[in-house]
């Protein structure tokens, strides 16, 4: 089944959440099985929406989980079901 | 309720005056205050499905959540003011002859104005529609039609049928798709609430309609309060 884009949201902050709140970008193409151009549109959404940041870590590049990206997994149980049942 | 459309035929005992404006009241008397509590009952459930929906508006900044939350919160607000209105035309309180009409205008005409706005909301979120021009332009469109018309409720219900099938149509789409029990359950209770809808205009002819009318209704918000218990339990 196609993932829809809280799918694929979830799908992007949970594989930070299990490296420990931490990835590099490509561990997360990896993990969000995401072309590069799709992965950095939804990458600069999840900046925009602060649920993650970008800093640079040791000459590397990571993106780091936030509260508001924790609250979003949090809630997707609830978060999918009323999207599906009101077609949001 | 037809209140405008009927304001020459006062035979009724349930009719009441405020000057020039006579307003009829098609409830049978045993239902006085049950309709202000069914409605009441609906604006609370809608205020809940706000409440959840600016939740998780916080967590997305989705601008259909955005659009959601507010249709549900001017659906609150719609049936609150038509329960206030219903409540002080009825037989809870006694208020005096010049009172009425301003009880009529702010009371009825918000619960229009401000359901009308909550559909169209409702519209642009499912559909979603993001240019805010085409919804205030949608809004507009709405007002001659009821302004200009000879019975505000009339326009009112018909507008609101127009409306809630795109709605349903939509909603039935979305069942279709995802085919899970709350899905379901939303399009069952916006189904309902279509289904009021000419019921309201059928009340000219008899009471018996105006009762049936709220009972489809708070039927559809009850569904609507089963949808949203079955999310907060996930």
């Amino acid at each position: 089944m196609k993932r829809t884009k809280i799918d694929i949201i979830y799908d992007m902050l949970k594989a930070i959440q299990d490296k420990g709140g931490t990835i590099i970008p490509t561990h997360l193409l990896y993990k969000s099985n995401l072309s590069h151009q799709r992965m950095k549109l939804y990458l600069d959404e999840l900046k925009g929406k602060k649920m993650i940041v970008e800093v640079q870590e040791k000459d590397k590049l990571v993106y780091k989980l936030t509260d508001e990206g924790l609250g979003f997994l949090k809630n997707f149980k609830q978060l999918k079901e009323f999207t599906e049942a009101f077609g949001l | 309720m037809n209140a405008d459309a009927l304001s020459t035929k006062l035979k009724s005992p349930n009719a009441k005056s405020a000057g020039m404006l006579n307003i009829y009241l098609p409830r049978p008397d045993w239902f006085f205050g049950v309709d202000a509590t069914l409605e009441l009952f609906a604006g609370i459930i809608a205020i809940l499905i706000a409440l959840v929906s600016y939740k998780l508006y916080r967590v997305t900044h989705e601008r259909s959540y955005k659009y959601f939350l507010a249709s549900f919160i001017l659906l609150g607000g719609s049936f609150f003011s038509r329960a206030i209105a219903d409540a002080f035309l009825g037989k809870f309180f006694h208020v005096s002859p010049h009172m009425i009409g301003l009880i009529f205008f702010c009371g009825y005409i918000g619960h229009i104005f401000l359901a009308l706005a909550a559909y169209l909301l409702l519209i642009a979120s499912t559909y979603k529609i993001e240019d805010k021009r085409l919804i205030v332009m949608m809004f507009l469109l709405l007002v001659p039609a009821l302004a200009l018309s000879g019975s505000y409720f009339l326009s009112f219900y018909v507008v609101s049928i127009i409306l809630l099938i795109f709605l349903v149509w939509s909603y039935a789409q979305n069942c279709r798709k995802v085919r899970s029990v709350t899905s379901t359950c939303v399009f069952f209770a916006f189904g309902l609430l279509l289904l009021a809808q000419p019921q309201f205009i059928l009340d000219m002819l008899s009471n018996s309609w105006y009762v049936t009318a709220h009972v489809t209704q708070a039927a559809g918000y009850l569904i609507l309060l089963v949808a949203l218990l079955r999310i907060l339990l996930k």
